[in-house]
């Protein structure tokens, strides 16, 4: 009975490291009927001037809960400071509540947009968003704007909430010798404190102490044998 | 040995453990993928509404008569500045090519959207655009392809208003940039006195519960509208005086409450029998009956010209001078009670504000603006509108706002 306790222990250890790698891909590739809650968005170049053009990249087959042909969810883009609870976001009027959002260099806000039909992926992201609207268009001084804003794209359905989300930091910094003022840096995804981060890391760590909780079980349960084998041969 | 077995297949576990552990630490890596496809986003903006402005904004988007038209013309498309990146307009009619207002269909007008219920007048674009702001869904009230309110968020950004702001609010911005001259088509089966009416007649005659006088020669006129809701029949009816209530009941009576807006040949098909004696009217916009005659413009009006058909004076000013195909606005009779603005109408928070479509400001706001430049204005000129002056106002101001 008790040899089959210490097989269990082990076969758990095993288990459980599988269960951690099939878990990490869900967590960090969410599937078009799977919603994504901070996912990874990427700001692609990472650095630049404030009239420096980027994009904004997603997971592979990033998607909204449906689509907006049949479902009316659309895609918005935000820009609030560091801390906000993106899923409280709406956007009446077809822009952010709260906050500002990714702009072209033309001075256009990015959303609402349509989906891909059926799949609901997110499928036009512009390649010439720019951060010096904010200041020349939207009203903001580059003072408001220094610091760290988490940016990125949301799915919204037609009740206005937030399904989907991914999540940036971009940190703006004051240069005089910039034509408006800022320079800026990213780093993608959102603050390490978010569930999606601390889930991935803690779900394969959690895999490998419990296959060490098996092995020093198995250790001690092997020594003891050992040990009775001598006293039983001794006696 | 056995324990040796079993200990092998413990480490055997726990190894495939640690390599999953490790694949999984090592997947938290994976970002994402740049998006090889060019984006669509950067395409143009959505206009719609209004079927007496569908021609010369077919224009500015670049062709009219929309296609297919054997006598479709090209023009240089209304872009914004080349700053905010040469964005474009496309605008959808009222109607379907080949069809009427009253079985519009469905458009869709994005890559990726629905399709929804086409906006077949000025204040159905309007209705269409507010939906499209509020996310309240938008279905037609009549004739509807889709008998639910679909949402269109994101698919309409503009509509194109013949008659300006009717509710107070601040949801809507809109720009005016065009004077029209609202009058009426005639067909006459005998002496040609519905040709020339005064505002006393159009008045009396809309007033009345039959729906008809009698003029001088003895003829009995008879009083058709078009659809409504639509611009058209709002600002004759404002030009002469009569509510709508009362004007329907003249129309009901003859069974023409709400005909296609400036659709002659649906108007002459309809009362083409009617005996000798007989005349009827319907409102029509100037503008519209210049394009179509002059071949710039979808033409609905061929069976009633040919038939002798025409646009009526109205107080000794007609609308129009010239000769097809080089019809041009009769100025003074634009600038009487019978001249209206056409407007482009926006959402607010997209003209002003942190949110401001700079592309769409650059198209449509202020004096500097596309849709007020030199050339566009020669545009509007070849479709039968006057450019702005004096008290009517001034092309790509903002001051004036609604809800609807």
């Amino acid at each position: 009975m008790r040899r089959f306790t210490f097989r269990a222990v082990a076969r758990a250890a095993g288990v459980g490291a599988l269960l951690a790698l099939v878990g990490v891909p869900v967590l960090g590739a969410a599937p078009a009927s799977a919603s994504t809650t901070n996912g990874t968005a990427t700001v692609a170049p990472a650095s630049g001037g404030s009239q420096a053009t980027f994009t904004v990249t997603l997971p592979a087959n990033a998607a909204c809960d449906g689509d907006t042909a049949t479902y009316g969810y659309h895609v918005y883009s935000y820009l609030v400071p560091a801390g906000t609870t993106i899923s409280t976001l709406t956007f009446p009027g077809e822009e952010p509540s709260t906050g500002y959002g990714l702009f072209t260099s033309g001075g256009t806000y990015y959303g609402p947009v349509n989906t891909a039909v059926t799949t609901g992926q997110i499928v036009s992201i512009p390649s010439n968003f720019e951060w010096a609207p904010l200041v020349t268009d939207a009203g903001l001084t580059v003072s408001q704007l220094a610091g760290t804003w988490e940016t990125g794209l949301v799915c919204v359905n037609t009740s206005g909430a937030v399904t989907d989300s991914w999540v940036a930091q971009v940190t703006f910094v004051a240069n005089g010798s910039d034509p408006t003022g800022f320079t800026w840096t990213s780093v993608a995804g959102p603050p390490v404190q978010s569930p999606e981060i601390s889930l991935a890391v803690v779900l394969p760590f959690a895999g490998l102490m419990v296959m060490g909780g098996g092995l020093w079980v198995t250790r001690r349960r092997s020594g003891r044998k050992d040990t009775l084998a001598v006293t039983s041969r001794r006696t | 040995m056995k324990a040796a077995l079993r200990r092998k297949g413990s480490r055997l576990v726990m190894a495939v453990g640690v390599l999953g552990a490790g694949a999984a630490l090592a997947s938290l890596g994976l970002g994402g993928t740049a998006h090889a496809d060019p984006a669509y986003y950067a395409g143009s903006f959505v206009v719609v509404g209004g079927d007496g402005l569908q021609d010369v904004f077919n224009a500015f988007a670049g062709e009219s008569p929309s296609p297919p038209a054997a006598n479709s013309q090209f023009y240089t498309p209304l872009h914004s500045s080349s700053a905010t990146n040469n964005e474009t307009i496309s605008s959808f009619d009222a109607y379907p090519p080949g069809g009427s207002v009253t079985a519009p269909g469905c458009i869709t007008t994005k890559l990726g959207g629905p399709s929804f219920d086409r906006p077949s007048s000025s204040s159905n674009g309007v209705k269409a655009l507010n939906a499209a702001i509020s996310g309240s869904g938008w279905e037609a009230s009549t004739a509807s392809c889709t008998n639910a309110l679909v949402n269109v968020t994101g698919q309409i950004d503009i509509a194109r208003d013949a008659s300006g702001p009717a509710t107070t609010g601040t949801t809507l911005t809109f720009i005016p940039f065009a004077r029209d001259g609202v009058g009426y088509a005639y067909w006459d089966h005998d002496t040609g006195d519905a040709s020339s009416l005064t505002t006393a007649q159009l008045t009396a005659l809309y007033s009345s519960s039959t729906g008809s006088i009698t003029l001088g020669d003895g003829d009995t006129l008879l009083a058709c509208l078009a659809l409504p809701g639509s611009a058209l029949r709002k600002t004759f009816e404002n030009a002469i005086g009569v509510t709508d209530s009362v004007a329907t009941v003249a129309a009901t009576a003859n069974g023409c409450n709400s005909l296609p807006q400036n659709d002659g040949n649906t108007f002459y098909s309809q009362f083409s029998s009617e005996p000798v004696g007989t005349d009827v009217i319907v409102p029509f916009f100037a503008s519209s009956w210049i394009a179509q005659a002059d071949q710039i413009g979808t033409d609905n009006t061929a069976n009633l010209r040919s038939a002798g058909g025409g646009i009526g004076t109205i107080d000794g000013l007609s609308p129009l001078t010239g000769t097809i195909p080089n019809l041009v606005p009769n100025t003074a009779y634009y600038q009487s009670g019978y001249g209206a603005n056409d407007y482009v109408v926006v959402p607010t928070n997209k003209v002003t504000g942190a949110f401001a479509n700079k592309a769409l400001e650059s198209l449509f706001v202020g004096s500097s603006s596309s849709i007020c430049s030199t050339a566009a204005q020669t545009t509007v000129h070849l479709f039968g509108y006057d450019s702005l002056t004096g008290s009517e106002g001034s092309c790509g101001t903002t001051t004036q706002e609604g809800n609807s």
